[in-house]
């Protein structure tokens, strides 16, 4: 069984039913930081030195090993343990908007014209958004590189932000691949943050050409 | 817009099943080895593993890669070189990678080319082709029109366009090699290199494994995970960078279970950042850096920082050391 608490995400065993496990968590924002095999009950332990607390889950449900897994082990989740002893998650999601499709083939959002419209919304693992979070960063990773028109601004501006749940607009102005960064200081933590990296594509002519006829077939049914 | 380049893919069982969710026109061929000329290693699958690639080629038309890239050889092995000859020609393999640099400067291009004149013949990222000197030699010495240049070639733009060069004007392919995550000028590798290529079938290997995992790399990165970062790799979202350089992308990945292979290629064909860093590369390092989706990294300006920073880590850079901190600030 791993012991060491540094301060690391760490991630020890996998889920079953029978299984008993402990968490570690930051004593100040309470953020969950690794899961671990506990085969035998134990106390809190606080360690003072690195600001962590060890706490004895004993068996916990798939669903909540699943979450805490995946606030470990993916930006754009972070699971925290309440004093209430309770599982608090905030996840940062992408809707599509309208006109917007994943280009399975491309493993990539495409839209009409060539711009996407994409809904950023931080949820709790039920999907209700939380209303304490207003601020989303946006980021075209390309930078200048791939010119994109974020909610019609100027495409030179290839950082801004937006509002929690609401439409933001990309026109994409080259073509091909690109790759955008929504962002959310939450807050419990100013210096760590959720974050998505959506990728896009811009169609050349002939293949916007073939989506927009496609795309025509599905609005009519 | 993407660079046209060409992938060479590693063998691993199930391709043939996962091809068709790739794209097939930028994947020149599958290489692989066996424990006939090969480093014997222990994943060689036999008869099924050959049927396999045949019916990709059949299917694909991606070509057949050999690798014979042992790194000691016996005393008999000279003797063995005329059955190696009919090897080749038996096995009906379109390329071969051969790291024996006498072999290579005997001409045994012609050899091979007997039986099949348009087989392409390579040297192996093992031979270490770091400057531009050795890249000439390997053309002007042992005859090569194919290299595959040195691992440290990823982060050294400058000495990759002077042989960029020199290969345009004697019409040499360079491959490089991208996500395999090995230490520049590693201290360990001889003697990984050695064991790999002692290793049979049946093998018992717990003391091997036992002083590889405590001793070498896996811990060197678990004690001190930035030096991962400092490893010789590219990124996928970041291999535009070898547009006009390099003809053909080598991807490392032999044994990787069927869906991890079939990630790592995708996101290298889509220049994709939304995978891990531990899926990509086929050295194993700490869990968070594993978990770190390269987006993440990319966001931290590791692309940037690593485009051409020669490795000249230690004393004159630590960016890859920054990048890390900023990864794990404050988790705790």
């Amino acid at each position: 069984m791993e012991t060491t608490v540094q301060g690391i995400p760490k991630l020890t065993a996998n889920w079953s039913a029978d299984n008993t496990y402990s968490i570690t968590f930051s004593i100040d924002s309470r953020l969950i930081n690794g899961l671990f095999g506990a085969p035998v009950p134990f106390q809190d332990v606080v360690h003072s030195d690195t600001g962590v607390e060890t706490h004895y889950l004993g068996t916990i449900t798939q669903e909540m090993y699943q979450l805490i897994v995946e606030s470990i082990n993916n930006p754009h989740c972070l699971a925290f343990w309440m004093a209430d002893q309770t599982l608090k998650i905030r996840r940062l999601t992408v809707n599509l908007g309208p006109g917007t499709y994943l280009d399975n083939a491309r493993n990539a959002l495409v839209g009409l014209n060539n711009t996407v419209t994409l809904i950023p919304q931080c949820v709790d693992n039920h999907g209700t958004v939380w209303s304490d979070v207003q601020i989303i960063d946006i980021k075209n990773m390309e930078k200048k590189n791939f010119a994109i028109s974020i909610n019609e601004q100027d495409s030179a501006q290839y950082k801004t932000t937006s509002t929690n749940n609401q439409p933001v607009t990309f026109r994409m102005m080259d073509k091909g691949r690109a790759t955008l960064r929504f962002k959310v200081v939450i807050p419990e933590l100013t210096t760590l943050w959720l974050s998505v990296y959506p990728e896009l594509y811009a169609y050349d002519q002939a293949n916007l050409d073939k989506f927009t006829a496609w795309a025509a077939t599905q609005t009519k049914q | 817009m993407s660079i046209a380049v060409n992938f060479s893919i590693p063998y691993t069982q199930g391709i043939y099943d996962a091809l068709p969710n790739l794209d097939l026109s930028t994947i020149s061929d599958v290489y692989f080895s066996d424990n006939k000329f090969g480093s014997a290693r222990s994943i060689f699958l036999g008869q099924e593993m050959f049927d396999e690639m045949y019916a990709v080629r059949e299917k694909y038309g991606i070509k057949v890669h050999y690798l014979v890239n042992p790194s000691t050889y016996t005393n008999e092995f000279y003797k063995q070189v005329p059955e190696l000859i009919d090897y080749i020609s038996e096995i009906d393999a379109d390329i071969v990678t051969l790291n024996n640099t006498y072999l290579l400067r005997a001409g045994i291009i012609k050899d091979f080319r007997a039986s099949k004149p348009t087989l392409e013949l390579k040297n192996s990222v093992n031979n270490l082709v770091r400057t531009l000197k050795d890249f000439v030699f390997m053309h002007k010495e042992l005859g090569l029109t194919s290299i595959i240049v040195d691992r440290s070639l990823n982060r050294d733009l400058d000495t990759l366009k002077k042989m960029r060069g020199y290969a345009d004007q004697h019409d040499i392919k360079i491959t490089m090699l991208v996500n395999e995550g090995c230490i520049v000028d590693c201290k360990w590798k001889q003697w990984d290199d050695l064991i790999i290529s002692q290793t049979k079938e049946g093998d018992d290997r717990k003391l091997t494994d036992k002083i590889y995992i405590d001793l070498g790399c896996v811990s060197y990165f678990k004690t001190q995970p930035g030096e991962w970062l400092k490893t010789a790799f590219t990124l996928p979202n970041d291999i535009d960078k070898f547009g006009g350089l390099v003809d053909v992308i080598k991807l490392a990945g032999r044994g990787f279970p069927i869906e991890q292979w079939t990630r790592v290629v995708d996101s290298y064909q889509k220049r994709s950042g939304n995978i891990r860093l531990g899926e990509l590369l086929s050295t194993k390092g700490d869990q968070m850096l594993s978990n770190t989706v390269v987006n993440q990294l990319t966001d931290l300006g590791f692309n940037e920082l690593t485009k051409n920073c020669r490795t000249v880590c230690g004393t004159e850079c630590n960016h890859c050391d920054k990048i890390y901190d900023g990864l794990i600030r404050n988790f705790g």
